[in-house]
């Protein structure tokens, strides 16, 4: 599995030499390679991206780079192509040349309130980049054949993968087996034309067909951010469209006849991945529950979202949950009495004052005492509207996949380790800040952990902070993966039987941890050691917590500088350890806690 | 052998060709060797080595010739070229291409995509277009040109327009709460009459970052003849203008950065998408037409599923808290009490009966069921859906043989409903349709309505 992470990028690239070789063989040869360097210098990246790729790469892209071009040459800038109404015409106006804008291209975010002008932020005003960034998700064009014709540069915000690794490559590799047929049965345009209609003479591409050709599934993608369970389960919504600019001889050799269609997209996770700085952590809230489910003690954020204060408390849980989502609720908390913890849920909260929802994405774990369930705990995501809705829709139909709790992908560790530290109840708290003077401004008990990364150190951060967008101080992620050598049999078609990731190989848990000398976390609660010599972190891997146990011994463990028994994930190549992937900047448990405990 | 990896494709491509025929022959020197197992180990190595080099090299070729296909001049040259040919007009070709978009910018950032193309693709992808609000004034400070196709209107009609002016009317508080920062005001207004806290200065909405989605109607121009909108769902109409359905997604960019003389102010910068059928449904009252209600044991309704007040035209401030069967017919009342006793003794509920709205009678079909709590198996409330006939079913629709002309004014006298005096003096809009002037106003129910007197 090596081999998956590892690459063969050319380091240096040495100038050419000089052409006196007499070997004509080796001479053509230089020639060849002098006129690949140009074309690499020739891609639409910075010099360092340029000199890590490697000569298939640099003529894949090549390639890419002219497909789009060509894309964009016959339907952008062809005032003809315009005005002929082509069939699946993709648009039905010409852009202004010059914006009536006095900045240009440029897009300005700041608003001066005394003179009342908009400015340009120099820092943000780049079309692109705002742009990705709003969208919330990337851009996905496939051909027909299901390769990517082209991605969005923030693409490596989500998958970890950089522009230049995806583009030009077929999607198929980079999507879970189970779901490549579901995508390769979208891109058939046929696909959605209702039976009833006889199929020979439906014109899907005629105008009022058009929403036949709208397109909307779901495809577990391969994500290098997610380090737990290495899959990202993305909603892809878009259409397909023709894509113009193909020579006739890609057109010749196909077999169907007609527009060329391709598949673009927006590709929204479902969860963000962990360690990119689009989860933040300030968006995780805790709430503590009594075996019922009413609740005891929150954040203070839950307490202003549902317009309650202690005195309400304990608060029947059911009456804040929205009526049509109570049952979803129970099945989860059956779930957490049952196993020690649940799967992910999506539901709505409503406040019980103003009666504004909130739509949530939680899990639930059970808490013991003495070997008997003693609480439960709840980590939720606030999700927004947007998110809620199309989570919520997924809800119904895709409850197998998302929900059901016997899902070996959903018992991952991500989601049991999730409830890392609940709010105490109130009483309890006090109790605990006499033990520990905090300088946390949590409200949580805080372990005293070595803080040596940054990312930890950032996750502390509270939801005070009031910066644009909440940044993880940035991991350098590996930006150049050579596909191929991923899987030696990607690019073959033929399929591995299975993801190595995709199981999760649980190891036998001690059954009791030592008491750990000095720290402090619950009051009754026994916390594994630093140096408990048994333990790995793949001992995380647990679908049932051992009795007495806390998560909060997580938080315990240092991060380890060699990461050398980390067994689950392949050990990097040499030339990776220049690029300290994000899965050895910490202990992967340490960045999943806390951000990436909900996802899928 | 490793470092071959890193050779030459083409220089490889030669050596293992000779490998290749050295693989067809090797057996009678490896079988002499002792050591069986490590020469088989290292024959799979070389194996699987030359077959990722001929892999390799194959795929090579094959950029090659999609290179060859995408560059004019080797097109239009009628033969194959050579590879140096290949590769020395896709650099003149490229070289045209990247002049031709890479003209001004002093802090070029090289990008697979001008912002044209980009453009281009969020509106096919998305239907969408990038837009920016100041959050103090609600000003628009920049529109993208991509407007056009998705809204039928001009970059003009909305630059340095107040977003309010080009959103549903409803949907203002919500845009409002959308533009506040991430801290929460606290500033609640409480209204002693109800004990319940208005929503005009209420606390805002809490938001955990600097993320935002939302969903909105925006105005839009004339309808036709844009093939985008023919796709749009739903349609909705106030005041002689025409709205669509509007997912935004977007980020709050707050103060303004270091070295940046400006005043505070934030803006919303976000992406606006047409609703398109494909897309999940929300705040549109049309498609849908079922509520949900919260009955607890004593039979008063203590949630209401906000779409209540678009189905029924009743508000679920005004209606929580009574008894459930008030939301029946007079007529109906009793069945629904029966129905509600019954349920409790674990009886399920399916029946057709008739609601109030603001100013008339529906039919409505009720299913229910009992919420127990799943560790203590104690009766937590009953969840009652209302599911609002189809229009075209209501003149079938047979429940009693004769109905009394429902009068909206019954409710308000209702004996049996403890709070229905309240009800008279918090809020009279919609339950005393007869104050209201004509019944058309009443349908379209103003929430502020209860609240400003």
């Amino acid at each position: 599995a090596s081999k998956r992470r590892q690459r063969n990028f050319k380091r240096v690239r040495d100038p050419p030499k000089q052409l006196t070789n007499t070997n004509p063989s080796k001479r053509h040869r230089e020639r060849l390679n002098g006129e690949l360097e140009t074309v690499a210098m020739l891609l639409p990246y910075d010099s360092s991206t340029i000199s890590r790729l490697d000569k298939l790469s640099v003529l894949r892209l090549a390639v890419s780079f002219l497909q789009c071009k060509a894309h964009f040459q016959a339907c952008l800038h062809n005032s003809q192509f315009l005005s002929a109404g082509f069939p699946m015409s993709t648009h039905s106006y010409s852009y202004q040349p010059h914006p009536p804008i006095p900045f240009s291209n440029k897009v300005p975010t700041i608003f001066d309130l005394r003179i009342g002008t908009p400015m340009l932020d120099p820092e943000e005003s780049n079309f692109e980049e705002i742009s990705l960034k709003s969208l919330g998700g990337f851009i996905l064009v496939l051909n027909d054949n299901g390769e990517i014709y082209y991605a969005s540069e923030n693409v490596e915000n989500y998958l970890g993968f950089h522009q230049s690794d995806v583009l030009h490559q077929p999607v198929y590799d980079l999507i879970h087996s189970e779901d490549r047929d579901d995508i390769r049965q979208q891109l058939d345009s046929n696909f959605h034309i209702p039976t009833s209609s006889a199929s020979n003479q439906f014109d899907v591409f005629a105008p009022q067909n058009s929403k036949y050709l709208e397109r909307n599934v779901n495809a577990r993608f391969r994500c290098l951010l997610d380090n737990t369970c290495g899959f990202l389960r993305i909603d892809m919504r878009g259409k397909l469209m023709s894509l113009h600019g193909l020579p006739s001889s890609y057109v010749m050799g196909r077999t169907a006849s007609g527009p060329v269609l391709g598949m673009i997209c927006v590709c929204t996770p479902f969860v963000p991945p962990s360690t990119s700085d689009l989860a933040s952590e300030d968006m995780i809230l805790k709430t503590k529950h009594q075996l019922d489910g009413a609740l005891v003690s929150m954040d203070q954020k839950v307490y202003e979202m549902l317009e309650i204060d202690e005195t309400d408390l304990p608060m029947p849980l059911y009456n804040l949950v929205h009526v049509e989502d109570a049952v979803c609720m129970a099945e989860a908390h059956k779930e957490a009495i049952k196993n020690g913890s649940s799967g992910l849920l999506v539901y709505r909260l409503v406040s019980t004052k103003t009666r504004r929802t909130y739509f949530v994405q939680s899990s639930c774990r059970m808490f013991y005492k003495n070997s008997k369930p003693e609480s439960i705990g709840l980590t939720h995501r606030l999700l927004n509207e947007v998110e809620g809705t199309m989570l919520l829709e997924k809800r119904s139909t895709l409850k197998a996949k998302l929900l059901s709790f016997d899902d070996s992908f959903l018992q991952s560790p991500r989601n049991l380790q999730s409830t890392a530290a609940l709010p105490l109840p109130s009483v309890l708290k006090d109790d605990q800040d006499c033990l520990e003077p905090s300088t946390s401004n949590s409200l949580f008990p805080s372990v005293p952990v070595p803080t040596p990364t940054t990312t930890k150190a950032n996750r502390r951060r509270k939801e005070n902070s009031h910066e644009i967008v909440p940044t993880i101080p940035s991991i350098p992620i590996p930006t150049h993966f050579d596909m191929q050598m991923f899987d030696p049999s990607w690019n073959h078609g033929v399929h591995p039987p299975a993801w190595p990731h995709d199981v999760y190989h649980l190891t036998q848990y001690p059954p009791t941890y030592p008491h750990p000398p000095g720290t402090v976390g619950y009051p009754d609660v026994q916390i594994a050691p630093v140096d408990y010599p048994g333990w790995h972190p793949n001992d995380i891997h647990m679908t049932q917590l051992p009795h007495g146990f806390t998560p909060d011994a997580q938080k315990l463990v240092p991060p380890h500088p060699q990461m050398s028994h980390f067994t689950e994930y392949p050990t990097p190549s040499t030339h990776h350890d220049l690029h300290h992937h994000p899965l050895k900047q910490d202990n992967f448990h340490l960045i999943s806690e806390v951000t990436n405990l909900l996802g899928t | 052998m490793a470092q071959d990896i890193f050779m030459d494709p083409w220089q490889s491509a030669t050596s293992f060709a000779m490998e290749d025929e050295d693989m067809g022959m090797p057996s009678g020197k490896y079988a002499r060797m002792e050591d069986e197992m490590g020469e088989n180990k290292e024959r799979f190595a070389r194996e699987n080595h030359s077959e990722i080099e001929r892999r390799r090299r194959n795929k090579m070729t094959h950029y090659i010739n999609e290179l060859a296909e995408m560059v004019p001049q080797c097109a239009s040259l009628g033969r194959k070229p050579d590879k140096l040919t290949i590769l020395r007009m896709a650099v003149s070709h490229m070289k045209g291409i990247r002049g031709h978009t890479a003209q001004d910018e002093t802090s070029y950032k090289p990008s697979f995509l001008t912002d044209q193309e980009l453009k281009h693709l969020i509106l096919e992808a998305a239907n969408g277009f990038l837009f920016v609000v100041c959050c103090q004034t609600g000003k628009v400070l920049y529109v993208a040109d991509s407007i056009t196709p998705v809204l039928n209107l001009k970059q003009e009609d909305w630059l340095q327009r107040n977003l309010n002016e080009l959103i549903h009317p409803d949907d203002q508080d919500k845009i409002r709460d959308q533009l506040c920062g991430s801290e929460v005001s606290v500033n609640k207004v409480l209204d002693l009459k109800s004990g319940s806290v208005k929503r005009e200065g209420a606390s805002t909405r809490v938001h955990m970052s600097c993320r935002r989605g939302f969903i909105c109607r925006m105005r839009v121009g004339a309808l036709e003849p844009l093939h985008r909108l023919r796709n749009r769902r739903p349609l909705f109409q106030h005041a002689g203008q025409n709205y669509v359905v509007m997912h935004c997604t977007g980020y709050i960019k707050n103060a303004p950065p270091q070295g940046i003389n400006a005043p505070a102010s934030s803006c919303l910068v976000a992406i606006a998408r047409l609703q398109v059928a494909s897309m999940p449904v929300c705040a549109d009252p049309t498609s849908t037409n079922q509520f949900s209600v919260r009955v607890s044991e004593d039979g008063k309704m203590t949630f209401i599923d906000a779409r209540v007040s678009d189905l029924i035209g009743l508000s679920s401030d005004q209606l929580i808290g009574r008894y459930w069967w008030n939301l029946a017919h007079p007529a109906d009342e009793k069945t629904l009490q029966d129905s509600f006793v019954a349920l409790l003794s674990d009886q399920p509920m399916r029946i057709n009966i008739r609601v109030r709205t603001s100013t008339d009678y529906i039919p409505c079909t009720v299913s229910a069921y009992k919420f127990m709590n799943p560790y203590s198996e104690q009766f937590e409330y009953v969840v009652a859906t209302h599911q609002i006939a189809p229009q075209e079913d209501i003149n079938n629709w047979v429940t009693a043989p004769t109905v009394p002309q429902p009068q909206a004014s019954e409710f308000g006298e209702l004996g049996g409903a403890p709070s229905a005096v309240d009800y008279g003096q918090s809020s009279s809009g919609g339950w005393r349709p007869e104050a209201q002037g004509a019944p058309q106003a009443q349908w379209q129910w103003d929430p502020m309505n209860g609240y400003n007197q």
